[in-house]
């Protein structure tokens, strides 16, 4: 490719990703093209991480990995795209798990099912969700939020009825009283983050990594981890899942049961934190699927891999498939407990 | 203008026009052209493919030839747009509406020459108004709301009387088709599937390009085919072909009112996150009919029709970058990409960035600078051979047309159905011509449709909660008075000089 | 007998009446919430296709009156007297445009464009063999060329090749 002679040109600058072949390459892909698809537009979340992989994956597999960003209705179309290919491996891709969960749960369409449409490779990173608000909002923290949503309901902006941020407010809310009112219609990261910044909307519940750089540049303040591990925040934040969390102490202070506040708050995580997920599609061969989740996984843990991760600012978090495979069936379980709630919230929104 | 801003730009300038560093700039705009000249690829993925390969490299050179993917990309596909109907990627379908009547009429010289001259000087305009918005660069960005978007969008859909053609009922039935068609897909809000009929494909709304290659390049083949019009121009040899492209670059100083118009609008578009790249354009070009005294040769060979969305198209660079340096919120895809390679190489966007690391900020402006310029001549240069292809007999150009709109619908998201849209749309697009409906207002209004929904919906949300007072924003009220002006101001100047000619 | 100019007009303006009117019922199933929008839009469109479609039906039957016949007098065909014709050329331009999708969806966008290339120049155009095979060659190597080796983006492999 002429990409490779302008490198060499470009004064002699050549790339150095210092990755080591593994010494087992699933020889039925060597020389082939695989299609990696992206279920996001090329520079985000999804495809970010995705580029960081391809160099590392062609490598061991000796394959050539092209990437296919299939962005429309919010990855549902990237989703399809996979569970639609032959089952050979020579196509893969990434699919956020909790947000097809979550369309799953609210869209009235038919949307893959991660677990049974998929072969699940491997866990790339589980989703952080946490509750942000604007740099010049007012609210310093959590408390200030819920204490202000009791004389006024504080405004939440998200992205429509089939996102996993939608799933996760009304039971947010609920476990730690918070009176809220959305509005809907910000369709993309930036749009929601922009309306923050604006003033128009007072908190927005979105995935960490998804707006890492402004809470690096201080526009967003993280006020609530919901997923419960705090790690990679910027500064100390309230959690809202475990023994001593927001949800159970509110439980405390509203005499009701704490036990069942913090099982609350700890299947919510595991609904949102279902995690990106690299896929084939289902029913691949097991020969080539056990193959292809060990390169992984071995390429996911390698210490060369970690490192690029952390220059680009990427939180890697991996997981085996059947890691992977069996937090999503919690995931399931957790969503059925909270389907009254959700589809009150739906209702509301479509009137 | 401040002195620090002053040095910075002097040093960045010193940075990019410095051995080995103008290297970059310089192939990056050529990678940019190779790319953006091939129908369904653009700049996005020439970044996305940048992206490993830059990792080890320094800050500098990464910004240098990532500046230049961003600027060289945006020109090349109005060549076939303006030759073959084919726009080399959304952003530059508008200029097909009068680029290619002109290249029917031989004109095809003094389009590419007016496009060229457009998007170069267009650039600057919007890189110099970037320059004046540094010191309060995120008063700008965050100075637009929902309301003003809205009010854009109403504007924009408000030039459409002016391009309605003979039967304002067809054009303004035809805008409402374009509303409609757009409103396929999921709901914004509640996320319901509307008038997919069950259809996969349509769950997440027709997508511009393959409309825009079915209504405009498959209808046109049709209509060669049926018409049997001997080559593309009407003209057998290249020395028959009129205009020139100096003709193409002076038409752009002597509509220099209007391109400057147009590459404000480019440049306060392109600072809107998240809407489509063809949008400035789109409102460019019915800005420009809707202003000009004479807009009967819209849609049928106008140079002003080339001069507006070319100008909007290169001047909304500058103003994605507004957002994208003051806040790290990307403009459209290329600045996101761009935005993504920033943070790999640790260059965090914000406060920090605009007083801390200016001159690497200006030396990504000279680059983008360079690179619009450089495309923009080295786009000349092809000029001669490319209008040649409008005297090549349609039997064996048709072809490659075929071919070329085949490549532009699929590889555009990858999905083979678009084809079958554009097919679609293609036979659409004949009927509409044939029976005398007007395809611009369909096109226009499908393209702001999403501007319009999206941003209503947003504005009476928080109209109710009480979070924005519509009419007390100054820029509503300034929107508000410009469509009262779009609206009134031409049926009361027509009525004027009717006035006028029947008192002489 | 082919149906003349007038009553083709007025049938393709019925026909976006009729899509405008699917539309209009399609969006009572929806939510108050996702039809507002929609419903107002259609609401208008729907009134300006019912006028142009009455507009139509007067015109028709104005011009059968003066002509004996419902032939459109505006109709440019009728200048050149080619229209029988152009309606063969009509469905014959679709038929190369179908062929083109149903061969690129099938054969890919390499294979597929070059033999339709091949099949229009000699089926349409009628060139020479040799001319016809010079240039689907050209074409499909200029496309390889193109997308593996200068931007190495997969190009669609099609239907038969079970590669999408």
């Amino acid at each position: 490719m002429g990409w490779i002679l302008l490198t060499v040109i470009l004064l002699g600058q050549g790339l150095s990703s210092g990755v080591t072949a593994s010494d087992s390459v699933c020889t039925e892909l060597q020389g082939e093209r695989i299609r990696w698809i992206v279920p996001s537009r090329a520079g985000g979340g999804y495809d970010r991480y995705s580029r960081l992989i391809q160099p590392f994956l062609e490598q061991r597999l000796k394959a050539n990995i092209v990437i296919d960003n299939r962005p429309e209705a919010g990855g549902i179309v990237g989703a399809m795209a996979i569970r639609d290919a032959g089952p050979d491996a020579r196509t893969l891709g990434v699919i956020n798990a909790s947000g097809l969960l979550a369309a799953a749960a609210t869209r009235q369409v038919q949307v893959p099912d991660p677990s049974r449409d998929f072969t699940v490779l491997a866990k790339v990173v589980s989703n952080r969700m946490f509750v942000f608000t604007g740099r010049d909002s007012g609210f310093e923290n959590i408390h200030d939020l819920v204490e202000h949503s009791t004389r006024n309901p504080v405004i939440a902006g998200i992205r429509d009825v089939g996102s996993a941020s939608f799933l996760a407010l009304p039971i947010t809310a609920s476990l730690i009283d918070l009176d809220f009112v959305t509005v809907t219609g910000y369709v993309g990261n930036t749009n929601r983050v922009l309306a923050l910044i604006r003033g128009e909307i007072d908190l927005i519940i979105q995935n960490f990594d998804s707006v890492r750089p402004y809470v690096d540049s201080g526009e967003l303040l993280p006020l609530l981890d919901v997923t419960g591990t705090g790690a990679g925040a910027a500064g100390p934040v309230t959690m809202l899942g475990g023994p001593s969390g927001l949800a159970a102490k509110t439980a405390m202070k509203n005499q009701r049961p704490v036990q069942e506040a913090v099982r609350k708050a700890a299947a919510l995580s595991a609904i949102v934190s279902a995690g990106r997920l690299v896929v084939a599609p289902g029913k691949l061969p097991q020969p080539l699927g056990d193959c292809l989740q060990a390169q992984l996984m071995s390429m996911l843990t390698s210490e060369e891999f970690l490192n690029a991760a952390s220059k680009a600012g990427l939180t890697i978090d991996a997981a085996d498939a059947e890691s992977a495979l069996s937090n999503l069936e919690a995931s399931r379980e957790s969503l059925a407990e909270f389907n009254r709630l959700v589809q009150k919230q739906i209702e509301q929104v479509r009137k | 203008m401040d002195s620090a801003v002053l040095t910075a730009a002097y040093e960045g300038f010193a940075m990019v026009f410095s051995w080995p560093y103008i290297v970059y700039p310089l192939a990056g705009t050529l990678l940019a052209m190779i790319f953006s000249a091939s129908p369904g690829l653009n700049s996005s993925s020439l970044m996305a493919l940048a992206i490993p390969l830059t990792y080890p490299w320094e800050p500098l050179p990464v910004v240098l030839i990532f500046g230049a993917f961003l600027g060289g990309a945006t020109f090349m596909g109005s060549i076939t747009a303006i030759l073959f109907n084919i726009p080399g990627k959304a952003s530059n379908s508008v200029t097909l509406l009068d680029g290619y009547p002109l290249t029917q009429q031989g004109k095809a010289k003094t389009a590419i020459g007016a496009a060229a001259a457009a998007s170069a000087l267009g650039s600057t305009i919007g890189i110099i108004m970037l320059i004046v918005l540094i010191p309060f660069m995120r008063e700008a960005a965050i100075a637009l709301g929902p309301p003003e978007y809205l009010m854009l969008a109403i504007w924009g859909l408000t030039t459409l009387a002016a391009l309605c053609g003979n039967s304002m009922i067809k054009g303004l039935a035809a805008a409402g088709l374009g509303l409609q068609l757009a409103f396929i897909g999921y709901d914004p809000r509640t996320a319901e599937p509307r008038f997919a009929a069950g259809i996969d494909y349509l769950g997440d709304g027709l997508s511009l390009v393959p409309v825009l290659l079915g209504l405009f390049a498959l209808a046109e083949v049709i209509d060669l085919i049926v018409s049997k019009r001997i080559t593309l121009s009407g003209k057998r040899t290249a020395s028959e072909l009129h205009g020139s492209v100096s003709e193409g670059i002076r038409s752009v100083f002597s509509h220099f009112f209007l391109f400057l118009r147009s590459s404000a609008i480019g440049t306060v578009i392109g600072a809107i996150p998240g809407i489509g790249s063809s949008v400035a354009g789109f409102i460019a070009y019915g800005h420009a009919s809707q202003t000009a005294r004479d807009n009967a040769n819209f849609g049928h060979g106008d140079i002003r029709g080339v001069i507006a969305p070319e100008a909007a198209n290169d001047a909304k660079d500058g103003g994605a970058l507004i957002p994208t340096l003051a806040l790290g919120i990307p403009g459209g895809s290329g600045t996101a990409i761009f935005l993504g390679v920033m943070m790999l190489h640790g260059l965090v966007p914000g406060r920090e960035m605009l007083t801390g690391n200016l001159s690497l900020v200006f030396a990504l402006l000279w680059s983008l600078f360079l690179s619009n310029w450089l495309t923009s001549l080295l786009g000349l240069s092809l000029v001669s051979p490319m209008a040649r292809l409008s005297t090549i007999r349609t039997g064996r150009i048709l072809p490659l047309i075929l071919v070329l709109a085949a490549v532009g619908a699929i590889q555009y998201r990858g999905m083979v159905a678009d084809l079958l849209c554009a097919v679609v749309f293609g036979v659409l697009g004949f009927l509409m011509k044939r029976y005398g409906w007007p395809r611009i207002p369909l096109v226009i209004a499908f393209t702001l449709a999403p501007l319009f929904e999206y941003n209503l919906h947003l504005t009476l949300q928080l109209q109710e909660l009480g979070r924005i007072e519509f009419l007390s924003r100054p820029v509503v009220l300034i929107l508000l008075a410009l469509t009262g002006l779009n609206l009134a101001l031409p049926p009361f100047l027509g009525r004027l000089r009717a006035i006028r000619s029947v008192s002489r | 007998m082919k149906p003349a100019t007038g009553v083709v007009r007025t049938a393709f303006t019925l026909s976006m009446l009729l899509f405008c009117a699917w539309m209009l019922v399609d969006s009572f199933s929806l939510s108050r919430t996702a039809a507002l929008i929609p419903l107002a839009v259609i609401s208008g469109s729907l009134g300006l296709l019912a006028l142009q479609f009455l507009l139509d039906l007067i015109a028709s039957r104005k011009e059968a009156a003066l002509n004996g016949t419902d032939q459109d007098p505006h109709d440019p065909d009728l200048a050149t007297g080619a229209q029988p014709d152009r309606r063969i050329m009509f469905f014959r331009a679709v038929f190369w445009v179908s062929l083109l999708a149903f061969v690129v969806w099938g054969l890919g966008l390499v294979a597929g464009s070059a033999l339709f290339s091949l099949a229009f120049l000699r089926g349409h155009t009628r060139e020479s063999w040799a001319y016809c095979i010079v240039y689907a060659l050209g074409l499909a190597l200029t496309l390889s060329l193109l997308f593996f080796v200068l931007l190495n983006v997969p190009p669609y492999a099609g239907a038969v090749f079970h590669c999408q």
